[in-house]
């Protein structure tokens, strides 16, 4: 990891002197689920994100996986405040972004970005990407429209497209060409944290590793900070410093991704590190698949005691009575698991 | 070697610079659709044919649609009947479109006549599309309990059968003005407005009531579904305020079907005029206009003067379909999914 130079006087450090950049605290995210035609009324909710606790240190990428609906996505846009939490506090460069609202918020924005998934989606199609790469200094009142335009065809240039490509439209580039508008958007405003919500799943193999690798020389070359959400593990054991798995909107397992993929503790992340394919014939053939039985239960009705205990294939008494809680098992492995100590 | 090379860089330039915007990409769409071009023409000759009736007039090209000429011998002429002018110094006057019971010129009454259709149709479309997309754009945009309020409120105005109402209204704001000297005087400065406008003023105002409605469902329907997009959450995350998002991310991506719909309500409201006019509760008597007109052939054996019936039939009948086509076209144009790029 890099070692990161020491410039805000809010910087936090932890034990081992790493400077803190976001600090996530028992996060929740309920979404109510109502029902009635006109006097609505609340009847359950989905716990989304149900207590998530971790650390982004300055200049490292974290990595979120687990698989569809686990939360991941709503962590990072809570994270962002894109939806206000239920519970919990988002400590970002020292300041609790939970208590923020209106034009201090709006301010904040500035220092954390969003990179989208679907980079058809995220753009808006009527904006030339001119217009879209420079929004962030427009709204933010950086500049004059002569600077801005510099900047935009940096930006560009930056992250490997023409800068002639100003006046054109989203629909008129390819869905590579397009995340990587969407990277030069979300660097306009030269911020210190970047929530990348899967920014390769919708692209092609062939496409990945290059978004991948501008990524990565991006964050060489700003000190990018990158919370980076993602199910495809390979490519997360590539990037990413750390590695967190969540499952039914909670951390199980959290370690340095080398820890992380060679010596996995909790059962899920067995199992799901189980489905990643070896690229080698021998070790391939004697990799066992643990194959999970049952669906995922419904986040608005989570299990009692340990919520992975419906389908946990080593599961005991205690689990179905006492929720586990994420304990440190060696440095910087922490697991959410009865049977782990 | 410079002049080798020279046309080979430019041809390239020109191809990255070539823009090709969402407006520009609508119109050849449209331009394929020969009806809806044919539909324009038709529209655009109508307006510049109103707008510049003043101008034939005075250079003699038609006549004072309130002119009553002195034709011995017969109560009304068919078309292509000539007659003495006395206000020329007696040259003739040539009825091209024939006159009508009073010996009016229907060619020119035909003329002035679109200027009240067409006012109706644009400023109707003009004050609906205004009322109703901001009302609609509320509603969506901020959902929940406003939304649930608001749209309430558009049902119970949409259970009450317009028609009935306008000629109620229409009725009542009638008597208003025939009561002038024993109203208040906020009313009388209303009668005196509408008395000024021809009868126009109060007409507006009853079709303004309630035509919002239909443009209000559809562009809270838009607004709610393009509230979804990711680039509606992008903008949300680059820091952008409320009015920014609306003005310029949401408005510009829903106008497409409320254009359509705009300029399909336009012969709606011309009909509805003529619908009035026809009652006798439209426009004051002798302002011209298609459905007066029409009333008046109904007064008279139209049997042995067809053109008093023709000539403001075809013409609306003309217009109506201009603006369905014109609509259909823009449908075409304006619906991204439909085209090739």
């Amino acid at each position: 990891m890099p070692e990161p130079m020491t410039q805000a006087p809010t910087a936090q450090k932890d034990a081992q002197g790493r400077e803190v950049l976001l600090r996530v605290r028992g996060l929740k995210k309920y979404f109510p689920i109502m029902a009635g035609f006109i006097l609505q009324r609340q009847v359950g909710s989905i716990k989304a994100v149900d207590g998530v606790s971790f650390d982004v240190y300055k200049g490292e990428t974290l990595g979120l996986v687990g698989e569809s609906g686990c939360g991941k996505s709503t962590t990072g846009r809570t994270v962002l405040q894109l939806y206000r939490p239920t519970a919990g506090s988002v400590e970002f460069e020292g300041v609790d972004l939970v208590k923020l609202k209106g034009e201090a918020l709006r301010r904040m924005r500035r220092r954390m970005q969003m990179i989208f998934q679907d980079p058809y989606a995220s753009l808006n199609p009527r904006m030339s990407v001119g217009r879209i790469i420079a929004e962030p200094l427009v709204v933010h009142g950086i500049g004059t429209p002569a600077e801005r335009a510099e900047r935009v065809q940096y930006l560009l240039e930056r992250v490997g497209l023409n800068p002639y490509f100003v006046n054109r439209y989203p629909h008129e580039f390819s869905g590579g060409q397009r995340q990587r508008i969407g990277i030069a958007r979300a660097l306009a405003l030269n911020p210190s944290l970047i929530v990348a919500d899967e920014p390769i799943s919708a692209l092609d193999v062939s496409i990945q590793a290059q978004v991948v690798n501008l990524l990565q020389d991006l964050q060489q070359e700003f000190g990018l900070t990158y919370l980076f959400i993602a199910h495809d593990l390979s490519m997360v054991r590539h990037i990413c410093d750390r590695v967190a798995v969540m499952y039914l909107g909670k951390i199980v397992e959290l370690a340095p991704s080398d820890e992380l993929y060679n010596n996995p503790l909790h059962p899920y992340t067995q199992a799901l590190l189980s489905a990643v394919p070896v690229p080698d014939p021998a070790l391939e053939r004697k990799r066992q698949r643990i194959i999970l039985k049952g669906d995922v239960p419904s986040p608005a009705n989570p299990p009692v005691g340990c919520n992975f205990n419906t389908r946990c294939p080593v599961a005991v008494e205690s689990c179905f009575r006492d929720e586990p809680v994420l304990k440190e098992v060696s440095p910087g492995h922490s697991v959410a698991c009865h049977l782990v100590s | 070697m410079a002049a080798a090379s020279k046309p080979l860089s430019l041809g390239r330039q020109r191809d990255e610079t070539r823009v090709r915007t969402p407006l520009g990409d609508a119109w050849r769409q449209f331009r394929r659709n020969r009806l809806a071009v044919v539909g324009l023409c038709f529209i655009i000759f109508l307006v510049a044919l109103a707008i510049g009736a003043d101008f034939l007039q005075s250079i003699g090209f038609l006549d004072d649609p309130l002119y009553q000429h002195d034709a011995p011998g017969m109560t009304l002429a068919p078309p292509m009947t000539c007659t003495q002018d006395p206000r020329r110094m007696n040259p003739q006057w040539c009825f091209v479109f024939g006159t009508d019971d009073l010996r009016r010129d229907m060619m020119s009454r035909a003329i002035y006549g679109a200027r009240v259709s067409l006012s109706v149709g644009f400023i109707g479309a003009a004050i609906s599309m205004l009322i109703g997309v901001s009302y609609g754009m509320i509603a969506g945009y901020y959902g929940g309990a406003i939304d649930n309020l608001m749209m309430r409120f558009v049902d119970f105005l949409y259970a009450i059968p317009d028609l009935a109402l306008f000629i109620v209204l229409q009725v009542f704001f009638k008597a208003l003005a025939a009561e002038r000297e024993r109203v208040g005087p906020f009313a009388q400065v209303l009668v005196d407005i509408d008395r000024s406008m021809g009868g126009l003023f109060f007409l507006f105002i009853v079709l303004g009531l309630l035509s919002w409605i239909g443009v209000a469902r559809l562009a809270r329907g838009q607004t709610l579904s393009c509230k979804q997009k990711d680039f509606i959450e992008a903008a949300r995350a680059i820091g952008a305020r409320d009015r920014r998002i609306i003005f310029v991310h949401l408005l510009p991506n829903i106008l497409g079907p409320l254009v359509v719909v705009g300029v399909q309500s336009i012969a709606g409201f011309i009909g509805v005029e003529t619908t009035l006019s026809y009652l006798g509760i439209g426009v004051n008597p002798p302002t011209p206009s298609w459905g007066g007109m029409i009333a008046t052939a109904q007064n008279n054996v139209f049997g042995a003067y067809p053109h008093l019936v023709l000539v403001p039939t075809v013409m609306l009948g003309l217009t109506v379909l201009s603006f369905y086509f014109l609509a259909d076209g823009l449908r075409d144009a304006l619906d991204p999914s439909l085209r090739d790029s």
